[in-house]
């Protein structure tokens, strides 16, 4: 009989913290930060190395590391539960970290948002985008508009699919995927107005047997180029491969994994904004509460093509960044229907990267096939 | 659509075609998991040896070069597990099912711990036998591309049901699965056989870890178990320790996960969370179904702790 | 009776606690935490219960029952989270409306732990005395030794297993139910992390003693919460607390040899 879920983990993680902290530290060696270095916290959901969501963070973390006059702390799979105040407050007591970069999104409210509040010497960045003015000063929020760059691979992707048919798999149906899936149908479809894009929701962020099923589903049904909106693209991008297909990547750069298939992909520049953010920290300057920005801002950026990708796509894609980098160019633009002939964006509206209304996104564009469940 | 293409018909086939992919992992955790329950021993650790297999044939078919050395790597440190989970419980008042949560704890770790450096490279994946050439549609081909390995465990299933039901083995097995005392009058040495059928246990499970990480989906990660091996073990008791009936229920319910994907494919989204439960709940009403409260499980061998 | 099932009853109850929660918005704070425990309790023991029944009236294994419903339970919970009863605020991490700033347990004065871990030991202190002290628990012990014997002996064992099961699940919801009020403030995701298989290991390393659960539950959070140093301090993987823990479990529950063959190692009768 086990009568005795009754006291989780977590739950008591909290008072028995400081016990096994001391008790189990006793013994280990102690170093201290050199006195001008100021310590960074980065705190990754998943594994670093995950070719994915994570690894793009941790490419980010290995960038400051780089730069020097910065003390790296780094820890990996911390749940998105009590876990990580504990983290961060243990980064933040023990190792002296002036600066916190939770990187999950689960991570904000309510774990960072109560430590912001109690630590307000200390500077907490997080991914996400989800600050608001209600929020402590000392915290903030920062994300990018990889749509942009998933726009770009739609372009490419609609010049070189041969049956019309994309795929996406994602994981789950929130505005930030529906944007990313929107916007790739979108670059698609102004290279070839008949591309579908069939989409599979998995139910979670990193489920690799389910992945691997949804891709070879697509491929069954015909589609000839995915992409994908999960944690870690890997397994994806290999089946992709093994079968004979084409893939754009997402997070950071799996070209290695698909070196015949791969046509390009949207990856996170964490490397350029990690260093930026922790230079204004030890600078002492104000912290930036809401950061965001996309190609222009070099938040996000785009995979080299793969040697499938013609000419004539390497030049429309080539052009259309050109004018997204330069800020003059938007991505959804009126009038845009969605896939049930109903119209989201009225003719004559245009809905630039900073609009508020896109980040309530709960459609899916024309050219979409799928329902949002 | 083009002539190629199946479109609707395209859900039965990938049914079977995901049976066939998805199903290996299950077919071998609950083919080892039954020769372990047979001896009267529940080895709950399996998750934890899947992981294992998985992380240690990917990386021996990395560092080596040949996936077939992999997989017997993977069942090797299966076995090692199996063999750890039976010293453990051949001492006296240890309780067989703590010690297998606690051995797929450590299962999992040890497996994290080593497999760092082996997320990132790529390892040769086993071969497939592509039973599917005389067709010209490419779905039927992909469908057919049977994995090795799962040849062998459709080989082995019924060589077991035979083994247990003709041999001297099976029956020593048996035995003291079904009674010790009765065992030991006859003077078998109960703990060197529960010590065998464990091991070899682990070694399948083992294997079946390899499958995951060296040929569906065919690399090693940290969310690549998504509890195949603790099912497995469920699967062996819904089968009722008959070898040819866990392939029956591995098969059914690798079908029924590959339902969820295969639905979407062609347009079906609605619900996707129930459709991806499906093979738990295919499971538990077939038990509903199959179970009566006046009959104890047919085949169950009496030693076994959770039958009792 | 094995049943691994805490997980499900957990999110569920972790679920059922937040929804009661949207139904009453202007209840005051305790009436609404009351009714969250209740629900919650409510919501895990029917889960677990389920189990229970099909073991008595259709002879399901309940060690198999009971996980294919942690799955099941899962799903329901994504499936409803995401659907019926999402927060539309909630773009990015679907979950249920917040239950509200003053419905959350506070932390006991003058420390950093929050009322959950009270809500924990009382739970444990009442199993101690359900288990030991009471006719019921003597029942239930002598179906959970042999069940023969107790039909024998005219117990009635379809009630006390449907009873004991129950009792676990409620346990469990309230599990679920502490992380909603305590933690998250509502509902998502982050429910679903493992604690319902810890709480199984947490329960066989205290011989099934419940007042022994309180320290080997709290010594088991110390590990996790050390973990992050191995990573930071010696650069170890993040699975090394995996295996510490693993390693440890194995050592205690392989010394449950030693006991009644020291001295001060007193064999408790089970």
């Amino acid at each position: 009989m086990t009568s005795a879920f009754k006291l989780s983990r977590r739950v008591l993680l909290q008072g028995s913290a400081a016990l096994g902290a001391t008790t189990l530290l006793a013994g280990l060696p102690f170093g201290s930060a050199q006195a001008k270095d100021i310590a960074v916290g980065f705190i990754y959901v998943g594994p670093r190395d995950d070719f994915g969501y994570n690894q793009a963070h941790a490419q980010g973390a290995a960038a400051l590391k780089k730069l020097g006059g910065f003390k790296v702390l780094e820890e990996e799979n911390v749940p998105e539960t009590v876990a990580v105040e504990k983290t961060m407050e243990s980064m933040i007591n023990l190792d002296g970290a002036a600066l916190v970069f939770p990187t999950s999104f689960g991570y904000y409210n309510p774990h960072m948002v109560k430590l912001a509040k109690k630590y307000d010497k200390v500077r907490f960045l997080h991914c996400g985008g989800l600050w608001s003015d209600k929020d402590p000063a000392n915290a903030g929020s920062y994300f990018g508009y990889i749509d942009e760059a998933q726009y770009l691979s739609g372009i490419v992707a609609g010049y070189t699919s041969k049956t019309g048919k994309l795929g996406f798999i994602a994981a789950k149906p929130i505005p930030q995927v529906l944007r990313n899936i929107n916007a790739f149908t979108l670059g698609a479809r102004l290279a070839n107005p008949n591309v579908t894009t069939q989409v599979i929701f998995t139910g979670d962020w990193s489920m690799p047997v389910k992945e691997a099923e949804a891709t070879n589903g697509l491929i069954n049904q015909g589609v000839d180029v995915v992409t994908c909106h999960v944690d870690s693209p890997k397994v994806i991008a290999e089946t992709a491969e093994k079968r004979g297909i084409m893939v754009c990547g997402y997070h950071v750069d799996q070209s290695k994994l698909a070196p015949k298939g791969y046509l390009t992909g949207a990856e996170w520049n964490w490397e350029a904004l990690y260093p930026k953010l922790a230079k204004s920290a030890q600078g002492g300057e104000k912290i930036p509460n809401l950061v965001r920005g996309g190609l222009k801002e070099g938040v996000v950026k785009t995979s080299a093509y793969g040697p499938l990708v013609e000419e004539k796509a390497r030049k429309h894609a080539d052009d259309i960044k050109a004018k997204l980098t330069a800020g003059s160019y938007v991505i959804f633009k009126g009038p845009i229907k969605d896939n049930k002939g109903g119209t989201v964006i009225a003719a004559g509206t245009d809905r630039g990267q900073t609009d508020i209304e896109l980040e309530k996104m709960n459609y899916l564009v024309e050219g979409v096939l799928g329902a949002i469940a | 659509m083009s002539g190629d293409l199946l479109g609707w018909w395209g859900v039965p086939l990938a049914v079977l075609a995901g049976a066939i992919r998805v199903s290996t992992p299950f077919l071998f955790v609950s083919l080892g998991e039954c020769i372990t329950e047979k001896s009267g021993r529940i080895n709950l650790g399996l998750e934890g040896t899947l992981v294992m297999g998985a992380m240690s044939g990917y990386a021996v078919s990395y560092l080596s070069g040949s996936p077939w050395l992999g997989v017997l790597a993977a069942g090797c440190a299966g076995a090692v597990f199996g063999i750890l989970h039976a010293l453990i419980c051949s001492l006296p008042r240890v309780n067989d099912i703590a010690v297998g949560i606690a051995l797929m704890l450590f299962g999992i770790g040890l497996a994290f711990f080593l497999g760092k450096p082996f997320i990132q490279p790529q390892a040769p994946n086993l071969p497939s036998i592509p039973f599917g050439w005389w067709s010209e549609n490419a779905q039927v081909r992909d469908a057919l591309r049977v994995n090795a390995l799962f040849i062998i465990g459709v080989i082995l299933a019924p060589f077991l049901l035979w083994a247990f039901r003709n041999t001297r083995w099976g029956l020593i097995l048996r035995t003291v699965g079904d009674s010790a005392d009765a065992a030991l009058a006859l003077g078998y040495a109960i703990n060197r056989v529960r010590m065998f059928a464990t091991a070899s246990g682990g070694f399948l499970a083992g294997v079946g870890g390899s499958f995951l990480s060296l040929s569906y989906p065919g690399s090693w990660s940290e969310g690549l178990s998504s509890g195949q091996g603790i099912t497995a073990v469920a699967l062996v008791i819904f089968a009722r320790w008959n070898p040819m009936l866990c392939f029956w229920a591995s098969l059914l319910f690798g079908g029924a996960a590959a339902l969820g994907p295969a639905l979407q494919s062609v347009g079906i989204t609605q619900g996707y969370y129930l459709f991806n439960a499906a093979p738990y709940m295919l499971t538990l009403l077939i038990m509903i179904l199959t179970c009566s409260r006046d009959r104890t499980l047919a085949g169950a061998p009496g030693e076994l702790g959770v039958t009792r | 009776m094995v049943v691994i099932g805490g997980e499900g009853a957990l999110v569920l109850g972790g679920l059922a606690a937040s929804a009661i929660a949207m139904t009453m918005p202007s209840a005051a704070p305790l009436v609404v935490q009351i009714a969250m425990a209740v629900a919650a309790m409510i919501a895990g023991a029917a889960w677990i219960a389920l189990a229970g029944g099909l073991r008595h009236w259709r002879g399901v294994n309940e060690t198999i029952s009971s996980l294919l419903l942690v799955y099941i339970a899962i799903a329901v919970f994504n499936h409803l989270v995401e659907g019926l009863l999402r927060d539309p605020a909630s773009l990015n991490k679907p979950s249920t409306p917040n239950i509200g700033d003053a419905n959350m347990l506070g932390t006991i004065p003058g420390t950093d732990i929050h009322w959950g871990l009270a809500y924990g030991i009382i739970a444990c202190v009442l199993a101690y005395i359900l288990i030991y002290r009471t006719t019921f628990g003597f029942g239930m012990r002598v179906a959970g030794g042999n069940v023969k014997a107790a039909r024998m002996v005219g117990l009635p064992v379809g009630r006390l297993v449907l009873v004991a099961c129950g009792l676990a699940g409620a346990s469990a919801g309230l599990a679920g139910m502490v992380e909603v009020a305590a933690v998250h403030g509502k509902a998502n995701a982050s429910l679903i992390v493992g604690y319902g298989y810890t709480g199984i290991l947490v329960a066989f390393l205290a011989r099934h003693n419940p007042l022994a659960i309180i320290p080997v539950a709290i010594q088991l959070g110390g590990i996790g919460a050390s973990g992050g140093l191995l990573q930071r301090r010696l650069g170890l993987p993040d699975a090394t607390v995996l295996v510490l823990q693993g390693l440890i479990f194995i050592a205690i529950l392989t010394s449950e040899v030693l006991y009644g063959r020291l001295p001060w190692l007193k064999r408790r009768p089970a």
